[in-house]
């Protein structure tokens, strides 16, 4: 399992310590990556940059309490997705995250339409897009969604086959083969 | 992957964003280590930092003070692990090697003479004795000093002696000033905690327990020899418990990280995002130890409520107050949730380094010989980890939590 690159043990090992320098170098070097999946969470650039900074000023308090240097990445996202949530809920803050059909709701589209698993994924409940974003956006491992979500791996894989009935209805076929 | 998840655009503000927020960051951080530095001026830390820069000049001299068996006393001002563990510790390698003969006020303040030219000599510096706790290899012997364990954790004090002259670790960006080294008053750098990380395995009984080389306080006695404590946390079947077991730490490598005498951190030629320094080798430890409970309290079956946060068990050490708890549950109906202590004044006790998983926090405790006690800990769970973490004062405490309880402590 590689969730944080090797080269960058050291680094994370120093920021673990406290040190601002290296994990200023290691936010940089993810920098990218969080936003992307902080954007998939919320879908607008204003909130997916809230959810960045709010991220990598939680991570650093916590980082004291990241016990295994090579979940660094999967640590930081597991952060991001709870203050991505938590802006999302800022935005809507009415409805529970579980029953939110964060974009276009299901009705408003065909079986005809064909829909790419970017767009996808609004309609699915929170859980369910979680899993297929770490899965499918992130490239992460079941054992990884396991640890960044904080739920067992037979849940993580629980979670994908009924995200992917989910999204039987709107994708491809061969996004269904490909998953 | 169908999936262009690396075409999604990313926002023209991310490095403004990001820029911003490790700013915000660093100024913090020189805030405080502004206000550690003041304060470690009128304090024994700052004795003792006087004493590693004078053994850092002169390391020689470094060599003669006592490097084995009296370890835990000399450290526990620097490390955020509380506690003097002397009394109480197991010593495994008596203090009677050649470097150690002298007692530390001794070596310190008497000023002996070296044996050598100040300053050159990695002959003057007296490698540890060979006995049933140490392991050479490769150049570097490690030595087990001192062992305790109060029944929660094991605390085992090392020697760490290089036959190769290692660098100095100087933090260079502590002071958070373009990268420049930390320096005091006269301009001689501020020396810091060394950067070593023994990588390996452990195992108590046959059991093997999390070894995290990240959780090793090493300071830096000279260019060959190194002193540190690292603490590890009993198996949950062994907590609270008494008697002998064994403690087994294999280890299969040493990393360093250290800098040169201009504050410049030495960096690895084959990639400069590794540490300085990388030792293969292998070093097996067999150490002893008799878990000591006397002084520590357990409160079992506090509650036999299932509902979240309900608070189920406390062990409390002189070092350290380990609180269970009921998972809180997240968003996905997942285990979350931290807890926050505080003592009868309402002075928060800190997090202790080895929070475990959900359901159990750890706070650092220091009460022993010669120190008084908290009459009573007041314990509150807070529904999600991060924000127990940010809690600084009790009313937040007493808002947030989801259950609490005071907890009377007998003297």
């Amino acid at each position: 399992m590689e969730p944080c690159e090797k080269d960058l043990l050291p680094l994370v090992r120093r920021a673990i310590r406290g040190n601002a320098e290296a994990y200023g170098t290691l936010i940089t070097r993810y920098q990218d990556y969080l936003y992307r999946v902080a954007f998939l969470y919320v879908k607008n650039e204003d909130l997916a940059l809230d959810a960045v900074s709010e991220c990598i000023l939680q991570a650093f308090q916590a980082i004291r309490t990241l016990k295994k240097p090579e979940y660094f990445k999967t640590w930081l996202t597991r952060i991001l997705i709870r203050c991505a949530i938590d802006i999302f809920r800022q935005t809507l803050p009415i409805a529970p995250m579980d029953t939110v059909q964060a974009a276009a709701p299901e009705p408003a589209v065909s079986s005809e339409e064909k829909w790419d698993l970017y767009d996808a994924i609004d309609v699915l409940p929170e859980r369910y897009r979680t899993v297929i974003i770490l899965k499918y956006f992130s490239d992460m491992t079941i054992r990884e969604i396991s640890y960044a979500m904080n739920i067992p791996e037979g849940s993580v894989k629980a979670y994908l086959n009924r995200a992917r009935g989910e999204l039987r209805h709107c994708l491809k076929e061969d996004y269904l083969y490909a998953i | 992957m169908p999936f262009k998840f690396d075409e999604i655009p990313v926002s023209t503000k991310l490095d403004e964003t990001v820029k911003a927020a490790l700013d915000q960051i660093k100024k913090e951080k020189r805030r405080k280590s502004g206000r550690k530095f003041l304060v470690g001026c009128t304090s024994v830390a700052a004795a003792f930092a006087a004493a590693v820069i004078f053994c850092v000049s002169n390391p020689a001299l470094a060599a003669k003070l006592p490097l084995v068996g009296s370890l835990f006393a000399g450290l526990e001002d620097d490390f955020p692990y509380a506690g003097d563990y002397s009394d109480r510790a197991q010593i495994l390698t008596p203090p009677e090697t050649p470097a150690a003969l002298e007692t530390p006020g001794e070596g310190q303040a008497g000023g002996e003479a070296p044996a050598g030219e100040e300053g050159s000599a990695p002959e003057d510096t007296v490698a540890p004795a060979e006995g049933p706790y140490s392991a050479t290899d490769s150049g570097l012997t490690f030595t087990a000093s001192e062992i305790y364990s109060d029944g929660l954790s094991v605390f085992l004090s090392l020697q760490i002696h290089s036959e190769e002259a290692f660098g100095f670790n100087y933090d260079w960006t502590e002071d958070g000033d373009g990268g420049k080294p930390a320096r005091d008053e006269t301009g001689n750098l501020i020396p810091l905690p060394a950067s070593l990380y023994p990588v390996g395995r452990a195992y108590i009984d046959s059991e093997e327990v999390v070894f995290d080389s990240t959780r090793l306080f090493v300071e830096q006695l000279d260019e060959h020899n190194f002193n540190g404590m690292i603490k590890t946390d009993l198996p949950a079947s062994m907590r609270g418990m008494g008697g002998s077991h064994t403690m087994q730490v294999s280890l299969q490598h040493l990393l360093a990280d250290f800098c040169d005498e201009t504050g410049a951190p030495v960096s690895n030629e084959e990639n400069i995002m590794d540490t300085s320094l990388q030792i293969d080798g292998a070093w097996e430890l067999e150490l002893p130890f008799t878990a000591d409970i006397g002084s520590t309290q357990v409160f079992n079956n506090l509650s036999s409520s299932k509902d979240p946060g309900q608070i189920t068990d406390v062990y409390v050490s002189p070092y350290q107050a380990v609180v269970n708890f009921v998972p809180c549950s997240d968003e996905w109906g997942n285990p979350e949730g931290g807890a926050v202590c505080f003592d009868e004044n309402g002075t928060l006790l800190e997090k202790g380094n080895q929070s475990t998983d959900f359901g159990s926090d750890v706070f650092s405790l220091d009460f022993g010989p010669d120190k008084k006690q908290p009459a009573e800990l007041r314990l509150y769970v807070i529904e999600d980890w991060i924000a127990s973490c940010k809690i600084r004062d009790e009313e937040t405490a007493r808002k947030q939590a989801v259950s609490s309880l005071t907890l009377p402590l007998s003297r």
